[in-house]
C-alpha cells in the first residue's frame, strides 16, 4: 500500500478549479518529483496533501488513514509529512538550533536537552553545525532552506513534502541545497518534490510526474518523461523550459 | 488732512465738555480740586496728587484767595498729613482707596476733594513658590497617576490580547461580539464610560466606588485599542510562519504563543507606547470624579491659591516625566528583544 495515496483530489478557489481530479501514489522510500507550468496546481496539490489547503472534492490517504474526512486528525498527519516551503519560513526570533528544537519539544514533546541535541545533530548533517547559535536574518538563502529541511527531517517524518525549495535561491546556493536533498533522497527518505530543477529530478527522482492546467499529463521514470515524453504537452513544457535554461 | 482736522475739533469739543461743569461754577467759597493720576496701580506703583487747580475763597474785591495749606489722606482713614501742591504715595497693598485733599485758604476757609484709586495684583511675576509649597501634593497625587496607569496598562495588555484573538476567531460570534465591544469603546467617550462605571452601574447593583470603578472604566476602554494594535501586529506577520507552524504539526494555540505573537509583540511595541501614554494622561479624567490624583490636586491647590497656572505648569512637567520615561524605557526594551538580522534600519542605505 502506497504511503501517499491521492484519489481524484479536486481543488477550486471559488469559480476557478485549480486541481480537476489528481490520481497520485507515492510508496516509500520513493522520491517523486511534481513538474510543470506556472499555474498548472503542483504547489496546490501538494498543500493539499496536507490540507494546509482544503480539497474540495476528492480524498488523500497517508500511511493509509484518510485525512480528507471530517473526524481525521490532520495536525497527527502533519507530524510525519511535514513539509519545506519555497520561502523558508523559518521564526525569525529563533536561533537556527531554537527553530528546529520548538517543534521538537511543542509537537514531539521531546525533553529540552535531547530536542537540543537532534537539532544539533541534523544541523550537523545538512552542513551548518556551526550556525546552531544564528538567527535566520543572519544567514543566506540558501543556508536558511537548509535549516527548514533540518527543521523537517528532525522530526524523522515518514515522507518530506518539498513546495519548490529553491525557486527562490540564485543559482549559487541552489546547488547547497540540492546536495541536501540528494542525501536525504541517498538515505531512504520518501519525498514529493514540487520543482524545476529538472537536472535534479533527472538524477535523484524515482518517478516524475507532469502537470498541465489541473490534471496529471504524464508520469513514470525520470529517464522517460524527461528524456522521451510520450505526451506533446510533456515535449512543449520541457522544450520551453530547457530551451530557456539553455539559453541562462 | 481733513482727518486730523476732524481730530482737533473732536478733541476740542471733549475738553469743553469735560471743562464745562468747573467752568460753569461759580462757587464763592474754596474749591479743592484733585487729580490723581494714574488712577489704577498694583503696589509699588508710584501714584503722583495734583491740587494745581484748587483755588480760595472768592474776596470782596473779585480775587480770590490764595491757598496756604495742602493736606492729604491717602488711604481715607482721615489722618491728614501736611504737604506740598503736588504729592507722591506708593500703596504696599492691593486694595480700592479714597485719597482726600483738603485745602485751607488764607481766610482759613477749607474745602475737600475726592478721587477713587484702585491698587491691584501684581501684574507681573509667576509665584513658583505656590509649586513648592505643594510639593508634597503634587507627589500624592503623581502616585495615584502612577498607581491607576500602571494597572490599567497592566490589565488593559492581557485583556486586549484576548479580544485581539477573538476579533480574528473562526468562531463567527466570538468575532462579532469581539467587534462590538471595540467599536462601542472606541466610539464613545471615555469620560462618559467612566461615569457610566462609577455612577450608572450602581444603578443595577454593581458599587465600585470611584477609585476601582474609574480603574475598571480605564482598562477596559484601553483593551479596545491595544486589541486593535495587537490584531494589526499578527496580521502584519507573513501568513507563511503560521503555515510553516501548523505544517510541522503545531496547534493554532501553539503556533500563536510560539511563534506568531512573539514576533507581533515586538512589532507593535511603538503603537502600544502610544497607547500607554496616552492612558498616563487619560487618567487625569478620573479627577472629574472625585478621584484625588494629580489633575485633581492641580486644580485643588489652584483654588486654594488664587494662582492656576503655576500648578497646572507644575503638573504639566510632572506628566511628561512619567510619559518620557515610559517611552525611554519601551525604546529600550525594543532595542533589547530585537530580533538580530531584522529590521529596514538595519540595512545600509
Amino acid at each position: 500500500m502506497a504511503l501517499i495515496e491521492v484519489r481524484g483530489l479536486r481543488k477550486s478557489f471559488g469559480d476557478h478549479e485549480v486541481l480537476k481530479g489528481i490520481d497520485l501514489a507515492v510508496e516509500e522510500r520513493q522520491v517523486v518529483c511534481v513538474i510543470g507550468p506556472s499555474g498548472c496546481g503542483k504547489s496546490t496539490l501538494l498543500r493539499c496533501l496536507t490540507r494546509l489547503v482544503e480539497p474540495t472534492g476528492g480524498a488523500v490517504l497517508l500511511d493509509g488513514v484518510d485525512v480528507t474526512r471530517g473526524d481525521a486528525d490532520i495536525r497527527l498527519a502533519r507530524e510525519r509529512f511535514v513539509t519545506v516551503f519555497q520561502a523558508f519560513n523559518l521564526f525569525p526570533h529563533l536561533t537556527a538550533e531554537d527553530n528546529i528544537s520548538l517543534p521538537l519539544r511543542r509537537v514531539l514533546r521531546v525533553p529540552r536537552e535531547e530536542a537540543a541535541a537532534r537539532a544539533r545533530e541534523t544541523l550537523a548533517r545538512v552542513g551548518l553545525a556551526e550556525k546552531a547559535a544564528a538567527y535566520p536574518g543572519q544567514l543566506s538563502g540558501g543556508q536558511q532552506q537548509r535549516v527548514a529541511i533540518a527543521r523537517a527531517i528532525a522530526m524523522r517524518p515518514k515522507a518530506v513534502l518539498f513546495d519548490e525549495p529553491t525557486s527562490a535561491l540564485d543559482p549559487e546556493l541552489t546547488g547547497e541545497v540540492l546536495r541536501v536533498m540528494r542525501e536525504l533522497a541517498r538515505s531512504g527518505m520518501t519525498m514529493v518534490v514540487v520543482t524545476h530543477e529538472m537536472g535534479f529530478a533527472r538524477e535523484v527522482a524515482d518517478r516524475v510526474v507532469f502537470m498541465d492546467a489541473g490534471r496529471v499529463v504524464e508520469e513514470g521514470p525520470p529517464a522517460q518523461v524527461l528524456v522521451e515524453p510520450r505526451e506533446p504537452r510533456t515535449r512543449e513544457f520541457l522544450r520551453r523550459h530547457l530551451g530557456r535554461a539553455a539559453e541562462g | 488732512m481733513r482727518g486730523a482736522h476732524r481730530v482737533l475739533l473732536g478733541a476740542a469739543a471733549v475738553a469743553l465738555v469735560a471743562a464745562w461743569p468747573a467752568a460753569a461754577q461759580d462757587d464763592a467759597g474754596p474749591e479743592a480740586r484733585l487729580s490723581v493720576s494714574p488712577l489704577d496701580g498694583v503696589p509699588g506703583t508710584e501714584f503722583r496728587g495734583s491740587a494745581q487747580f484748587s483755588r480760595g475763597s472768592l474776596l470782596p474785591d473779585g480775587t480770590r484767595s490764595p491757598i496756604v495749606k495742602h493736606e492729604w489722606d491717602w488711604t481715607g482713614t482721615g489722618a491728614f498729613v501736611e504737604g506740598a501742591e503736588r504729592e507722591r504715595h506708593v500703596y504696599e497693598e492691593a486694595g480700592r482707596y479714597v485719597v482726600a485733599l483738603r485745602v485751607t485758604d488764607a481766610t482759613g476757609a477749607t474745602a475737600t476733594a475726592f478721587r477713587n484709586v484702585t491698587v491691584g495684583q501684581p501684574e507681573t511675576g509667576f509665584r513658583w513658590g505656590v509649586v513648592w509649597e505643594n510639593a508634597g501634593l503634587f507627589w500624592k497625587g503623581a502616585q495615584v497617576t502612577l498607581l491607576v496607569s500602571v494597572v490599567a496598562i497592566v490589565a488593559g495588555l492581557p485583556l486586549g490580547l484576548v479580544v485581539g484573538l477573538a476579533r480574528i476567531s473562526s468562531i463567527a460570534p466570538l468575532r462579532w461580539a469581539a467587534a462590538a465591544y471595540i467599536e462601542f469603546l472606541r466610539g464613545t467617550p471615555l469620560l462618559v464610560q467612566i461615569f457610566f462605571v462609577v455612577f450608572g452601574l450602581p444603578e443595577v447593583g454593581i458599587s465600585l466606588g470611584a477609585f476601582r470603578g474609574a480603574i475598571v472604566a480605564l482598562v477596559v476602554n484601553t483593551s479596545a485599542y491595544q486589541a486593535e494594535i495587537i490584531r494589526s501586529g499578527i496580521a502584519a506577520i507573513p501568513s507563511g510562519q503560521m503555515e510553516a507552524a501548523l505544517a510541522l504539526g503545531m496547534t493554532y494555540g501553539q503556533a500563536m504563543r510560539e511563534v506568531v505573537l512573539p514576533q507581533a509583540l515586538r512589532l507593535v511595541i511603538p503603537p502600544l507606547t502610544n497607547e500607554f501614554i496616552i492612558l498616563i494622561k487619560d487618567s487625569s479624567m478620573v479627577s472629574l470624579i472625585g478621584v484625588l490624583e494629580l489633575m485633581g490636586y492641580a486644580r485643588v491647590i489652584g483654588t486654594r491659591t488664587f494662582r492656576l497656572f503655576e500648578p497646572f505648569i507644575a503638573v504639566a512637567c510632572i506628566y511628561f516625566v512619567m510619559t518620557y520615561s515610559l517611552s525611554l524605557l519601551l525604546q529600550w526594551a525594543e532595542r533589547r528583544l530585537a530580533i538580530p538580522g531584522l529590521g529596514v534600519q538595519k540595512v545600509a542605505h
